[in-house]
């Protein structure tokens, strides 16, 4: 699972008001090479949470990503290739997703979460 | 061990067959005696009487042994067979095999001239070592093998494992066993130093009668790494290797020759040695007729292996049952299968009468155990009352009142009554819920039937399906081509995500609530040598509850996942969940199959279901604005004029039809012998019609009506339909056990699974969307036995 998907994820237990983002409880993380695409960042930063991305990144051991970021960093190369790298090529491939609100895990093997709800959380 | 009559038909083609009829062999026609008569040509001949009319099939190894045999006997009167005139011998093909000289794919048996050695095949990774191990050495395994206690019979060789067992149902190797003897070892130890050789800790050794063969294979990628060593002992034999678009080659087996297949040979190429009596090699010189080598009393080979223990990832996909292949079948699985129908259905009467007898039983034991339960709460609480009421009083004696203090009695009396008050208003409390959600139990049945009938099934299903989907649909290309540059898109029940790569400048967030093909889905993502990585991420979540932001896409797709929905409630809710993941503007294209199908006799042959409480579901979608609220938010429709014209046509349509009125059905999924994941699927048939059998008894009189149903409305061609009914009936029971129970259906050579669907009239696509507050309809066609609608966000 990449931070990217990670930053749309959310908590959708029923009656959960604040569950976003998902905590990540990385067990193990995995670089993955994926093509630099400067205007896919661009058109995706927008899109972006970036306290979710930042929390997310510092979970998987990435804490290279600048506090705050705006459009205008957007041109600088520099900071595209670290949230490239943030954003696609870093990978949770076992661990778990852990709800803000109550605590709830979903646990993420092989790479894939798994967010199925139990009957009564739906 | 003969096949029924039917099995065989007149050849369409003039030319030797493996398969004789054979006419005027007495009025009487005695099989063993066929059978003897035959085994000059094949080992093993196959004969099928044909009633009493003194006909019989006789199957032969190959085509040629037939020939030879027919030319001997046609004519002829033999005398061991009693009554016999001169028989009249003609070839014949069989119904479950194409015929030998016109299927392309399996060509009749080339009588392939054996190279020498395996350099002269020129097959990459062939090689071969004549005289490998000396006479001496040869005789010392075989003796060795010969005093193993463990000899396993196969159905025409008998086979030893060392080291690891194999199974020849699942093609996996098991846990360790017998070590590799000594002798055998030491040859082992002889062939690791051989360049390129696998740590060989598996042995089997073969043993073949004379004129027996071995069936084409690739040893299994998954279980068995590096290169396969093979030391032939005892006769000699051709082995023939293929591939498909090369040329077939054979190499010419001598006793004490080491095989060894490495590389493409061993991943690429299948290898079989055909069954019959003699093989042709070539000549020494390289000239002139190939010279005619007989096969000895019995050849044993000796396989050495190195067992993999992780997932084959080599060059070959095609041939690779680690890459999701698809495997041959095993005779061995079959076999299996067929056996345990046949014992199931000897063991359903003893069943019947023990599960009877058993359930008298336990009803009896329920009762004690109500009765002691009761007793035992009452008294619980009379002493915990009493203990209360000693702290009150402070009198009383382990529990016991003390019959002389009577605040303390009296007090714990009214304490008791107070905790069965208080329980009473609980369970009122609790009825009345229930009683305010009329839709509360019903929702859950039908939950069950798609945990049972989709879920489920489409888990035990994944690889298979997946297979089959591959093409994309050009209406779905271009929904997708019409979406923004970078969009992201979710692509919700993604199957194994066959769209992905449509728009290289998307990240797509996929989902299924089928964790198998989610699995599937996944090896997307895994990294290419070739080619850009997909930008998507998969995850296993359901679409009636979907993990993500409101707003996050600008466009979902939704392919064939509405119709497995089972209520009219549902399927809006699940609406209102896709509309709910795009951003004001994004849009969303849903498919669902119809009731028109271009091929309406398939539709016919599908098993009809009367869902549970469908009328009510329907008046309460009709009538009231939350049928849908436990589900999702966001989904609460106003009940407006679109929901009543939706009501309307379907009114009409039921008026029309009545037959097909719900348009609920059961449509099977036939999952083929030869793939991996079918034996397993039948093993869970036999073991889950003993349950169903089960609850068949626990509920005789429901049973007996749904069975009547089911005949009435199943077309006679299903062949599921008998057991469809209770099926339904078992799904439809909040108490039913999560798994579907496929069924196996031998002449079909299939386990078939029942997959819940409802097809969708003209106008009912659109009709649900009109009903989705904030969502406008865009596009709404037909296309190949679908509805589709796109729709968009407003606002």
């Amino acid at each position: 699972m990449k931070l990217l998907t990670h930053n749309m994820l959310q908590c959708h237990i029923k009656g959960v008001k604040n569950g976003y983002p998902l905590k990540i409880e990385a067990e193990k993380v995995e670089e993955r090479e994926q093509d630099y695409e400067p205007d896919f960042l661009r058109h995706i930063f927008p899109r972006i949470n970036w306290d979710a991305l930042r929390e997310g990144a510092a979970a998987m051991g990435i804490d290279d990503l600048p506090e705050s970021a705006s459009e205008e960093l957007l041109e600088d190369d520099e900071f595209l290739k670290k949230f490239h790298h943030a954003l696609l090529e870093v990978h949770l491939e076992e661990g778990a997703l852990v709800c803000p609100e109550t605590g709830r895990k979903f646990p993420v093997s092989d790479g894939i979460p798994n967010l199925l709800l139990q009957e009564d959380e739906c | 061990m003969g096949r029924q009559q039917g099995a065989y038909r007149r050849p369409s083609l003039p030319g030797p067959t493996p398969h004789l009829l054979v006419g005027n062999c007495g009025p009487a026609p005695d099989a063993a005696a066929i059978h003897t008569l035959f085994s000059q040509w094949d080992a093993r001949p196959e004969v099928t009487l044909v009633g009493n009319r003194g006909l019989c099939f006789v199957s032969l190894s190959d085509a040629a042994a037939a020939a030879a045999a027919r030319q001997a006997l046609h004519g002829t009167t033999q005398a061991a067979l009693a009554g016999s005139g001169p028989l009249a011998i003609s070839f014949a093909d069989r119904r479950d095999e194409p015929c030998a000289a016109q299927g392309a794919g399996q060509p009749a048996e080339p009588l392939l001239v054996a190279a020498r050695s395996a350099a002269g095949c020129g097959i990459p990774g062939l090689a071969s070592y004549a005289g490998f191990v000396g006479e001496a050495e040869e005789a010392a395994l075989l003796a060795e093998a010969e005093a193993q206690p463990h000899w396993q019979p196969l159905a025409r060789r008998r086979v030893l494992h060392f080291g690891h067992v194999f199974d020849y149902e699942t093609r996996g190797v098991g846990a360790p066993l017998h070590p590799i003897p000594p002798e055998a070892r030491r040859i082992a130890d002889r062939i690791q130093k051989l360049p390129g050789a696998p740590a060989i800790d598996q042995l089997t050794v073969n043993e073949y009668a004379c004129g027996v063969g071995i069936s084409p294979h690739v040893e299994t990628h998954s279980a068995f790494t590096g290169a396969i060593v093979s030391l032939s002992l005892g006769g000699p034999a051709a082995m023939v290797l293929r591939r498909e678009g090369h040329e077939p080659k054979a190499v010419f087996l001598p006793p004490r020759t080491l095989l060894v297949m490495a590389g493409e040979a061993r991943y690429a190429w299948q290898h079989y040695i055909p069954h019959r009596k003699s093989d042709l090699m070539a000549p020494a010189s390289g000239q002139g007729e190939p010279e005619v080598v007989s096969r000895a009393e019995r050849r044993v080979s000796f396989t050495f292996r190195q067992v993999r223990g992780f997932p084959c990832d080599c060059a070959y996909p095609e041939h690779c049952d680690s890459q999701l292949a698809p495997l041959a079948p095993t005779r061995a699985a079959l076999k299996r299968m067929a056996m345990e129908q046949a014992t199931q259905q000897a063991q359903q009467q003893q069943q019947q009468q023990q599960q009877q007898q058993q359930q008298a039983r336990q009803e009896q034991q329920a009762q004690q155990q109500a009765q002691q339960a009761a007793l035992a709460t009452t008294a619980a609480a009379v002493s915990e009352a009493s203990q209360g009421g000693a702290a009150a009083g402070g009198d009383a004696v382990n529990g016991i009142p003390h019959s002389g203090s009577c605040s303390a009695d009296d007090q714990g009396d009214g304490s008791l009554h107070r905790r069965q008050d208080e329980h009473q208003q609980q369970q009122q409390q609790g009825e009345q819920q229930q009683q305010q959600r009329p839709g509360a139990s019903l929702d859950a049945s039908l939950a069950a039937l798609e945990a049972r009938h989709v879920h489920a099934v489409y888990n035990a299903i994944a690889p298979h399906f997946a297979s089959t989907r591959f093409a994309v649909w050009p209406r779905v290309r271009e929904f997708l081509q019409g979406l923004p540059p970078w969009p992201v898109l979710a692509d919700v029940g993604c199957g194994n995500g066959k769209y992905w790569g449509v728009r290289r400048d998307a990240y797509v967030l996929g989902s299924d609530r089928s964790e198998g093909l989610v699995r599937v889905a996944a090896r997307r993502l895994a990294p290419r040598p070739l080619g850009e990585a997909l930008r998507a991420d998969v995850a296993v979540a359901d679409g009636m509850a979907l993990p993500y932001r409101p707003g996050s896409c600008d466009g979902v797709l939704c392919i064939a996942v509405l119709h497995h929905i089972a209520s009219p409630a549902r399927r809006l809710a699940l609406l209102a969940q896709l509309l709910r993941l795009l951003r004001p503007g994004g849009r969303a294209l849903v498919t669902v199959w119809a009731t028109q199908q271009e091929n309406m006799r398939k539709v016919r042959s599908w098993q009809p279901l009367e869902l549970p409480g469908r009328g009510a579901a329907e008046a309460s979608d009709a009538g009231s604005s939350s049928a849908s609220d436990s589900q999702c938010e966001g989904s609460a429709a106003p009940a407006g004029a679109a929901a009543g014209a939706g009501a309307a046509g379907r009114a009409e349509v039921e008026a029309e039809a009545p037959a097909v009125a719900s348009g609920d059905y059961f449509v099977p999924w036939h999952l083929p012998f030869h793939r991996a994941e079918a034996v397993a699927a039948a093993r869970r048939a036999c073991s889950s019609a003993a349950s169903e059998q089960q609850q068949r008894q626990q509920q005789p009189d429901q049973q007996q009506a749904r069975q009547q149903d089911g005949a009435a409305g199943a077309a006679p061609a299903a062949p599921a339909a008998p057991t469809a009914p209770a099926a339904a009936a078992a799904a439809a029971a909040p108490t039913a056990p999560a798994a579907a129970a496929p069924q196996v259906d031998s002449a079909k050579g299939a386990v078939v699974y029942q997959r819940y669907y409802h097809l969708f009239e003209q106008g009912e696509l659109d009709a649900l969307v009109a009903r989705l507050p904030g969502a406008a309809l865009v596009d709404s066609f037909y296309d190949k036995d679908n509805w589709c609608v796109v729709f968009q966000k407003t606002g």
